[in-house]
């Protein structure tokens, strides 16, 4: 690679890293949330109507 | 480093040391790729027993009604009155005669079945004749059986009754979607038992009719609701305002 | 190359290579769907169209991120090099198995209806702002193009029409389609999973490529920024010639331009831009072939007197003039486009 691309792939990639570390974080956390709050619902059962 | 070491491509020759490293290294990959694939495949949430058998065509007798949603009444191998529900073949909904509502009719097409529910993709539909039989087969009243607070998924049930496995879930979520639009159907399944479960109520607005295109954007999405439950002969029923849906 | 096009111009070590990744391919699909239909049991069995369109999202996901790491690789060992040769074959593959998964999706998901599949995959699900609820159709979707633009012009062909610096900063998108099929998968399918694997997967491949691209990035920037020292005069001190073996380079950067890469070949001193015109490898990490600086990544060749390639072809690379002062070799900085030749600097003790 020439030294524009060489520098394009050392900018790109620290910021690509970060938007990807934290799509990762926040997608896992949005679907821990999810997960909690329907575990945490007062929910009856469908049986005890 | 030897001349005939340097890897070039378009060379007939691939340096020895080259080929046993990329030979290694692919055979790696292969079985590894084999590997992966097999063990992405094997954790999976469970689709459950739905199915739909398109290759065997049925004709049952019985009673149609219409509202919420088209249906046969009809009388089970067991003796037992049972609630077939009548959809077309694609994600739309039947287009009923109403001088057939209520009357006696031969529905024919293909059964998709889980657990008690049933419903038929229809191919045929012809009048029967009017007979003692058919006329025990009116609606029964709804019963109440109190309120319930519930947390899941709005289902689409043709879907989730074996025409998709499976049928719930986030990826199914624009098939659901199209589904509801459609006016099939629309049933909830409480979160963690989506996958396993074999019943899964109809939804329904509080006065028991079906929701109409505003629910579009709340369907296989998580949320809770908070109504009532209640029996029509062996459909099992929530019945609840749409501002009783919550998204969680 | 520039000799007029064939569409694939096969070579022994293509061929091997496409078997490879034929086999590949083929085994991990077999082994997702049989895994998936004959262990499980039929109670719980998926249709296998909705187990093939996954097994295909799967397969172009777990291709794409090979693809990505074998670059940065093959700058950290040149072990890994031939892999770079025939690396846009794994690329057209990928996005075979993307569209193979889209278009499952699109029949079974997005059809059977009277809405378009198009129309429904954009807007069945408006809710753009939501995390958890967003439409990961779409960002699959952008990937997907960005997939085919990049393989609809993968051939040398277009590498050549576009100018290489075009087309690279054209195949580059290929980060950002990455980028997206990680949100896709992250927001689509592993918010319906019940285990950890499909995140695990997921994340260890995507941290996998981010990390050598950053480290290998940030390698070369160093490199960059410490460049070898240019007297006033513009000569820059390379070394003595017999730390240079028989045929190899040794690479310079100077304070501005390309990096440079002087050859011995024999008593002959040469030296040439370390820039391939055909996709930048480094030509200084090749060597000199029948009189000719070979690339070590797809093997296209230059005369290192005068940086053209021998005839059919009529590629063209900058030279630079050496000289030879009290044992040490110096190049000069500034590139010679001329039609003259540059001739060698020739080493007094003509060292082998």
């Amino acid at each position: 690679m020439n030294r524009a691309q060489r520098r394009a792939h050392a900018r790109l990639w620290p910021v690509l890293a970060l938007l990807l570390a934290a799509a990762f974080a926040g997608s896992l956390l949005v679907k821990a949330g999810v997960d909690r709050a329907a575990r945490e619902a007062p929910a009856s059962p469908i049986g005890g109507g | 480093m030897k001349q005939d070491d340097f890897f070039i491509g378009w060379s007939a020759e691939t340096p020895r040391a080259d080929r046993r490293f990329l030979l290694g290294a692919g055979l790696a990959l292969i079985a590894g790729g084999g590997a992966l694939g097999a063990g992405l495949a094997l954790d999976r949430p469970p689709v459950g027993d739905g199915v739909w058998d398109q290759g065997t065509k049925h004709t049952l007798r019985g009673v149609i009604g219409r509202e919420p949603y088209p249906v046969l009444r009809s009388r089970g191998p067991d003796g037992a009155i049972r609630t077939v529900f009548l959809v077309s073949s694609g994600k739309t909904a039947l287009r009923l005669d109403p001088r057939i509502v209520g009357a006696g009719a031969d529905v024919t097409g293909t059964l998709i079945t889980r657990g008690d529910h049933a419903m038929m993709a229809v191919t045929d539909m012809a009048a029967a004749p009017a007979s003692r039989e058919v006329a025990l087969l009116v609606p029964p009243p709804a019963v109440d059986r109190g309120p319930v607070m519930l947390v899941g998924e709005i289902l689409d049930a043709k879907c989730w009754f074996g025409a998709m496995r499976p049928g719930y879930g986030k990826t199914h979520k624009a098939c659901a979607a199209l589904c509801a639009r459609g006016g099939l159907p629309l049933a909830f399944c409480q979160i963690g038992a989506c996958g396993d479960a074999v019943q899964a109520p109809l939804l329904l607005d509080a006065d028991g009719r079906a929701f109409g295109r505003n629910i579009l954007p709340l369907v296989a999405d998580p949320v809770s609701v908070r109504g009532r439950l209640v029996a029509v002969g062996d459909v099992l029923q929530i019945r609840a305002p749409f501002s009783a849906l919550h998204r969680l | 190359m520039a000799h007029g096009y064939r569409l694939v111009q096969w070579t022994p070590f293509k061929k091997r290579y496409d078997l490879a990744l034929l086999l590949g391919v083929v085994v991990f699909l077999g082994a997702y769907l049989v895994a998936g239909l004959a262990f499980t049991p039929p109670g719980d069995r998926p249709l296998p169209i909705q187990l093939a369109l996954r097994a295909f999202g799967a397969a172009a996901f777990a291709l794409l991120t090979l693809i990505l790491l074998i670059g940065p690789l093959a700058r950290l060992s040149p072990r890994f090099t031939p892999l770079l040769y025939n690396r846009r074959h794994l690329g057209v593959t990928c996005f075979g198995l993307a569209l193979a998964h889209a278009g499952l999706v699109g029949l079974w998901y997005h059809g059977f209806s009277d809405l378009n599949p198009l129309v429904s995959l954009l807007a069945s699900n408006p809710r753009y702002s939501s995390i958890q609820g967003f439409p990961f159709e779409s960002l699959g979707l952008v990937a997907l193009l960005i997939l085919f633009v990049m393989a609809a012009t993968s051939h040398d062909f277009w590498n050549n029409v576009l100018g290489p610096n075009m087309w690279k900063a054209l195949h580059m998108l290929v980060y950002w389609a990455y980028g997206l099929v990680v949100v896709h998968v992250m927001l689509g399918a592993v918010q319906g999973e019940k285990s950890a694997v499909y995140a695990a997967v997921v994340g260890v491949g995507a941290g996998l490529v981010a990390l050598v691209h950053v480290l290998v990035g940030a390698r070369e920037a160093r490199r960059d920024a410490r460049a070898d020292i240019a007297a006033a005069d513009g000569w820059l001190r390379v070394g003595p010639p017999d730390e240079i073996a028989d045929g190899r380079a040794r690479i310079v950067t100077p304070p501005t331009g390309e990096r440079i890469a002087v050859f011995r070949d024999g008593a002959a001193i040469h030296a040439i831009s370390n820039v391939c015109r055909h996709q930048g490898g480094p030509l200084g990490e090749g060597r000199i072939v029948d009189g000719c600086v070979t690339c070590p990544w797809h093997g296209f060749q230059y005369r290192p007197q005068d940086g053209r390639s021998p005839a059919p072809f009529t590629e063209r690379v900058a030279v630079y003039r050496t000289r030879i002062e009290d044992g040490v070799i110096f190049v000069h900085g500034e590139p010679v486009f001329g039609d003259e030749d540059v001739p060698p600097s020739v080493t007094a003790g003509a060292a082998t």
